[in-house]
């Protein structure tokens, strides 16, 4: 264990002494306040600040700390307790995590262990352990591509909320992979600034689409006048005409039966769905299909509303005294770089934040298939082999290797 | 400009401000007979706000009409009384909304973006007497639309587009009511002025009419211990995964700890509760109780969070008929109390 932790620490060291300097401090950083988590278990370093970028490269150089963040508030004076930090505003934040989305893959890398009776099982986290009903669980996630990719996906729905509903500068908005499951949204407009905990929560929900009242949007329910709703609307109206539009054209008849939606009504829409998703773009009022009615119509706009918010950690945005891994340091749980997006679409997490160069011969006791680069690895069960070291780094990171050959 | 007439409607105005202070009006001034008038009717609007909850829209005078609002804030200042600055406030702001609605939709932009700084989008229809909706800044829109409960005022089911919201007159009228009101709060101060003498006898009428008229039913105070069955669901579910060790996020033991706080338990129950938590940390977790009770640090004891953030944090759980009702916490949970121990017996438990 002490071994592992201590070859971990190493590496991130190697990397550091060369690679320090990469690290982006965040704008105004002499108003930031710091905090580090250090790889002797569980000590926190808070309320650091730092007035120039080689004063925070230096530090990291000499502590190596498994995890560097910043806050995403400006203090007068970041050193002081919180209290009398004085805030003088914060980034719009967002976190886009994995942990948030319900991906079909977690059944295949994510492990639970029941603390009571060591069950163990796949996928998401049971409320209650099946074997002996405890409520103590723990949990292990895996970063797999899947879930990357669907976090992605949140991201670009972020990135066109912000910047079609709210208005936004898309050269204000900063995005970065996390290291580990998902990505953050840094944006730093004035306009934003002061916000307050309550308003932000504001945007939050409007973006995860909570609260969406179906009867007050009665423009869609209605079935004599063509909705105002027409895919190429403007805000919540145009996003669930939008996917009410691509739920017909995709969804199968057994899909939509399994909604909430009676089996004759799934197989008229099924039978006419060119009809119906015309309404959504024609020009002239179209009528529904015949036993379509408001019910069906309010299951198809909370399956679009669903479909087209953005699912975003809700404390995250909330929070304005939060602090937020640093761009472009190392994520200890995974050794990856948390690297700057600058182009979401075509950013690939396993590929540009691999940090180590190298190779190590490792005992992997258990490991889903992963990539690294181009190259794929595993699965692994009870087995030495020389990876490459920013898969070592990983497997050993998330306690599935050990460099000893334990 | 605005007209003299119309910085009677508006009293917040600039222009208004600017007029009364270029009068150079001070407090010994008005003890003098000329006065008379701007005081009377500067009590009128306090006793029409304690008594009615509302200020009459009508006047003789434009100057009386404008001197007397800064005179009312001063009163009211004096009178050092949450409830009545909170009424008062809340009356002078329906009043002035209600003229805002009367008036154009031109003048309801000009109002709002040079005495609150709101950013506007002009549509394309131009602004002009005819103009029936105002595309305001959605920064302006949440401010004064949060305080408003209704669904239909929240961000998710309104039309943003780019930055802005659309409303139309009634909305943009509801919403400069809490800028208005947010306004007249800002300008009493919290440190009362002292009592001048010749404004005693008017001060005493104002105190009476206050004990009147303030309703009678208030009941701050909590039983020491916390009373299960009125708490409400998100809570009593938060209340009962802790009791049962499961582990919850961290604004979860938040919302139960400053809920328990407040509700009276004493904070060595509350460490009792956290015991069975999954990750217990007694040092740990004493300091997070302490602080959230106000013991430590920042000495603010924490209420919990409102019904609108919890939901947000996927933490409201079946709610109620009461729930609908009350939009705190510790609302619904005193509602209960008050329900099971309606007089007298109230506080069973202490």
């Amino acid at each position: 264990m002490q071994e592992n932790n201590e070859y971990v620490r190493e590496r991130f060291g190697e990397y550091y002494r060369d690679n320090a300097e990469k690290v982006k401090p965040p704008p105004e950083m002499e108003k930031r306040e710091y905090g580090f988590l250090l790889f002797e278990a569980g000590v926190m370093v808070r309320h650091k600040a730092f007035k120039t970028a080689n004063d925070l490269h230096a530090f990291i150089r000499t502590t190596v700390p498994a995890h560097a963040y910043s806050s995403t508030a400006y203090y007068l004076e970041p050193e002081e307790e919180m209290d009398r930090k004085g805030w003088q505003g914060a980034d719009l934040t967002f976190d886009v995590d994995a942990d948030h989305i319900v991906t079909p893959c977690k059944y295949v890398h994510d492990l639970w262990t029941c603390k009571n009776c060591n069950t163990q099982g796949k996928g998401p986290v049971p409320a209650k352990c099946p074997k002996c009903q405890g409520e103590r669980i723990d949990e292990e996630a895996w970063l797999c591509e899947i879930c990357l990719e669907r976090a992605k996906e949140e991201v670009i729905k972020l990135l066109d909320f912000l910047a079609k509903d709210f208005g936004f500068l898309r050269r204000d908005m900063t995005v970065c992979f996390s290291g580990h499951r998902g990505y953050h949204v840094h944006l730093r407009a004035d306009e934003a600034k002061n916000l307050d905990s309550d308003e932000r929560k504001e945007i939050v929900d409007y973006v995860l689409g909570l609260g969406f009242d179906t009867d007050l949007h009665l423009d869609l329910l209605d079935r004599r006048a063509a909705p105002d709703a027409k895919v190429g609307a403007s805000g919540w109206p145009g996003r669930v005409a939008r996917g009410i539009y691509e739920i017909l054209t995709e969804t199968s008849e057994d899909e939509l039966a399994s909604w909430d939606i009676n089996r004759r009504t799934a197989k008229t829409i099924a039978g006419s769905r060119e009809e119906f998703a015309s309404m959504w773009i024609g020009e002239k009022a179209t009528k529904f299909p015949e036993g379509v009615g408001p019910a069906t119509l309010r299951v198809l706009i909370r399956k679009a509303v669903e479909r087209e918010s953005a699912k975003v950690d809700t404390v995250v945005t909330t929070d304005i005294h939060r602090l937020i891994r640093i761009p472009e340091t190392l994520n200890g749980r995974t050794g990856f770089r948390a690297a700057e997006a600058s182009n979401i679409e075509s950013f690939d997490p396993f590929i540009d934040a691999i940090a180590f160069k190298g190779e190590e011969t490792v005992h992997v006791k258990e490991a889903p298939q992963f990539r690294i680069g181009n190259q794929t690895f595993g699965p692994y069960v009870d087995k030495v082999v020389t990876l490459p070291s920013a898969a070592a780094v990983l497997l050993v990171s998330k306690g599935k290797a050990s460099v000893n050959g334990e | 400009m605005l007209s003299k007439a119309d910085q009677a409607k508006y009293p917040v105005v600039p222009e208004a401000v600017e007029y009364v202070r270029q009068r150079g009006l001070t407090i010994e001034e008005l003890s003098d007979q000329s006065y008379i008038p701007i005081l009377d009717r500067a009590q009128e609007r306090l006793r029409q706000a304690i008594v009615q909850g509302a200020v009459s829209s009508e006047w003789q005078n434009d100057d009386v009409e404008i001197l007397s609002f800064p005179v009312a804030v001063y009163l009211s200042t004096i009178l050092q009384d949450d409830w009545v600055r909170r009424r008062f406030a809340l009356a002078e702001s329906k009043r002035a909304s209600q003229f805002l609605l009367n008036d154009d939709m031109s003048r309801i932009a000009q109002v709002a973006s040079k005495t609150f700084g709101w950013k506007i989008d002009i549509p394309e229809t131009d602004m002009n007497e005819r103009a029936t909706t105002l595309k305001v800044s959605f920064k302006n829109y949440i401010k004064n639309a949060l305080r408003i409960r209704e669904t239909r005022w929240k961000l998710t089911n309104r039309l943003l587009d780019h930055g802005f919201v659309e409303v139309n007159k009634d909305e943009a009228a509801r919403l400069l009511q809490e800028e208005i009101q947010s306004r007249i709060l800002s300008r009493m101060r919290d440190v009362p002025p002292e009592e001048p003498d010749f404004l005693r006898g008017r001060i005493e009428e104002l105190r009476r009419l206050v004990s009147e008229n303030r309703a009678t039913a208030a009941f701050s105070e909590l039983p020491k211990t916390a009373d299960l069955a009125a708490m409400p669901p998100c809570i009593r579910n938060l209340y009962d995964s802790m009791h049962s060790g499961k582990h919850i996020p961290h604004i979860g033991r938040f919302a139960v700890t400053s809920f328990l706080v407040n509700a009276g338990v004493s904070k060595e129950d509350i460490l009792l509760l956290f015991k069975t938590a999954a990750d217990f940390d007694e040092k740990k977790t004493r300091y997070q109780v302490e602080h959230i009770a106000g013991a430590r640090g920042g000495k603010t004891k924490y209420k919990p969070p409102k019904c609108a953030t919890l939901r947000t944090h996927g933490l409201c759980i079946a709610p109620d008929e009461l729930c609908r009702q009350t939009s705190h916490p510790l609302s619904y949970y005193r509602r209960k109390l008050y329900k099971a121990f309606p007089k007298g017996r109230r506080y069973a438990g202490k």
